[in-house]
């Protein structure tokens, strides 16, 4: 029954030696190297396109992208503008903010394990996958604004991004430079923003061990003893990745005169009215340090998010059923809070193949 | 006449003294005891007799009748499981319908799921029955039944390589098996039935998850909120279904009723109380063995 080994290993055996004799232009191209992979203890297998493999050059040349304010209309605004490494691959701000400082009405969703989510991105899950997307913040008007085919054809001007993406895809000719190509090597980048090495992982695979008080919080983040209070919290953030990856209406917004919401969110993209106003479960790891919080930043403070769930949420007809009133007294507050700052990555935050190669 | 019986519950060393779970309309007196969890729920405590004596008398049935193998292919084919969602008489839907309940309340459900395992076809043989498994596991998941057309279809399990052949009934467990509840997420490749639904503080699978809301008032808002979420390899459950078909090359379908208000309800008078729980992680193990066995009573193999 098991289907995988702890260890999987893009090899491509073979393949790798083989070299691809396409000439274009008097450049010759050689298949890109496989990218060793392992999933971190615990995880589920990571769902890696057979289309898009990843490879070492693929993965340098997302990261380029991802670091390159080449992709926006005024060149100013990249992804990691409002996906900075220094902040788990969020911004710190309410909402994100694109070109010529539009705000967008969303917070910046962190990327550290999006290639774990296989049920659509965005806080709506309106996007199927991550090569799919990147098509999205490219030519959203509020974000970077840019025509995909301007994007294009700047990436082919480019002598260095020629090299690239011939090395990433084998590709025979830089005439072939396109979106696909540009969002399969980002989505190559994404997959790599691994958070792995919080203590919280540390303490399951028995090389540490919580505190008092962390274990204490633990225990009311899992409802896990009848003697305590439940939190009810590990209903929706669910380990290893602290998301089950559904999408919840927790409450947060008021339900207008109108039956709708100030954002239907998850309804805005399904058109089903029992989704409106469900968001995306966000990851709890390193949620100490990427606030604020909730699709729209409202909540600046991790005591804001208690407060707004100790208080049971605005009622609708699809608010979950495991939002209800807390009773959490200071002292279990401050372990629970205890225990989520064990899921705090901070070896994560030096990663050097995650900082910006420019 | 009602008898709302309230007993007190012991909770570790503090005294807390909650009302019973579970209301007894003209029924008998029950004594609880949450600490030892030994309880004089008699009729609860009987199923898994029931159980015996019944799967006995399938079997004595099926094995009583013929000479003869019936004739078994060997080729594979596939099969649709349709399980549909009832309560009592109606369609059960997710959030769409409000249904009554006991004691004047009244029900809005957003989710009921449970897990299946090892789902197997009975086919005859000269030695008796044959165990031929099909399934190793699957969610039954309702959270998508939203309006009538879908429950009339019901939720759909697709079962590949199933031997043609004559049978003579069906098989399920219901929650995740014991072999299978050791397993983790992530041992599996998502989307796969066993890629969640995970206690890893009880190093097992929420077999079955009932969510919704109770409007005990009657003033229409349901501000109640229904959380049941049971585990634990003592409420897996498992059923067998008597009734002859033959999976053949055409299009193949066995139908299922599951009706959750037989899951709430386990007799006239006797039932999980929302005036008193309104939540249980299998922290309350009559509450888990109450919808358990409910469970098991409530799934019922549609006869052709």
């Amino acid at each position: 029954m098991r289907l995988r080994s702890s260890v999987w290993i893009w090899t491509w055996v073979g393949y790798a030696f083989l070299t691809n004799t396409c000439q274009s232009g008097g450049i010759a191209s050689t298949a890109p190297v496989p990218f060793t992979w392992k999933d971190p203890v615990g995880f589920p297998p990571m769902l890696i396109p057979s289309d898009n493999p990843l490879t070492q050059e693929g993965v340098e040349l997302g990261r380029r992208l991802f670091f390159d304010p080449v992709l926006s209309a005024d060149s100013t605004v990249s992804c990691a503008s409002c996906h900075r490494p220094e902040y788990y691959f969020t911004d710190g701000k309410k909402v994100g903010e694109g070109i010529a400082g539009r705000l967008g009405k969303r917070s910046t969703m962190s990327l550290v394990n999006v290639g774990y989510y296989y049920s659509g991105l965005f806080w709506d899950g309106r996007s199927p996958s991550l090569e799919e997307q990147a098509f999205h913040p490219v030519r959203d008007p509020v974000e970077m604004g840019l025509d995909w085919d301007q994007a294009a054809r700047r990436l082919r001007k480019s002598p260095y991004y020629q090299e690239q993406f011939k090395k990433a895809f084998s590709l025979r000719s830089a005439d072939q430079i396109d979106r696909v190509w540009t969002a399969k090597a980002l989505a190559q980048f994404e997959r790599t923003l691994v958070s792995s090495h919080a203590k919280f992982d540390s303490v399951m695979q028995g090389l540490a061990v919580f505190t008092p008080q962390e274990k204490r919080g633990w225990t009311i983040f899992f409802d896990a003893a009848p003697e305590l209070p439940v939190s009810e919290c590990n209903h929706c953030h669910v380990d290893p990745l602290f998301t089950d990856l559904t999408f919840q209406n927790n409450g947060i917004q008021q339900v207008l005169p109108s039956g709708r919401f100030p954002d239907d969110g998850r309804g805005s993209h399904t058109h089903n009215r029992f989704d409106q106003g469900k968001f995306r479960v966000p990851t709890l790891r390193n949620i100490m340090h990427t606030a604020p919080y909730m699709h729209d930043g409202r909540l600046a403070t991790i005591d804001a998010v208690l407060d707004h769930y100790a208080g049971g949420g605005h009622p609708a007809i699809n608010l979950s059923p495991n939002v209800r009133r807390l009773e959490l007294s200071p002292d279990d507050r401050r372990d629970l809070i205890a225990f989520l700052h064990t899921l705090t990555d901070k070896h994560f935050l030096h990663q050097p193949q995650f900082q910006n190669p420019w | 006449m009602l008898w709302l019986l309230i007993f007190r519950i012991k909770i570790n060393k503090n005294t807390i003294y909650s009302k019973l779970w579970f209301a007894v309309e003209g029924g008998e007196s029950l004594s609880y005891n949450s600490r030892s969890f030994e309880t004089g729920f008699k009729k609860a405590n009987d199923t898994p007799m029931k159980n015996f004596l019944l799967l006995g008398s399938v079997f004595l049935l099926l094995t009583a009748c013929g000479q003869e193998d019936p004739p078994v292919s060997g080729e594979k084919t596939n099969l649709t499981l349709y399980f549909k969602g009832l309560y009592g008489d109606s369609p059960l839907l997710m959030y769409a319908k409000e249904y009554p309940y006991e004691a004047g309340m009244q029900l809005r459900f957003q989710l009921f799921q449970f897990y299946i395992s090892d789902f197997s076809l009975l086919r005859k043989t000269a030695g008796g029955i044959d165990t031929v498994r099909v399934l190793d596991v699957a969610l039954v998941s309702f959270e998508n039944i939203q309006d009538p057309a879908k429950a009339a279809e019901g939720v759909k399990i697709d079962v590949k390589g199933v031997p043609a052949g004559e049978y003579v009934g069906a098989h399920v467990g219901i929650g995740v098996a014991p072999r299978l509840n050791a397993t983790s997420p992530g041992d599996y490749k998502p989307p796969h039935p066993l890629d969640g639904n995970y206690w890893s503080w009880a190093k097992g699978y929420i077999f079955t998850k009932i969510e919704g809301n109770a409007d005990l008032k009657g003033d229409g808002k349901f501000a109640e909120k229904l959380t049941f979420h049971i585990g634990e390899n003592p409420y897996y459950r498992q059923k067998s279904f008597q009734g002859n078909f033959v999976i053949g090359d055409a299009v193949n379908q066995l139908q299922f009723d599951v009706n959750l208000r037989r899951v709430l309800v386990a007799e006239p008078g006797k039932f999980l109380d929302f005036r008193v729980v309104t939540a249980d992680h299998t922290t309350n193990k009559d509450i888990a063995r109450f919808i358990a066995d409910n469970l098991q009573a409530s799934v019922e193999m549609r006869k052709k």
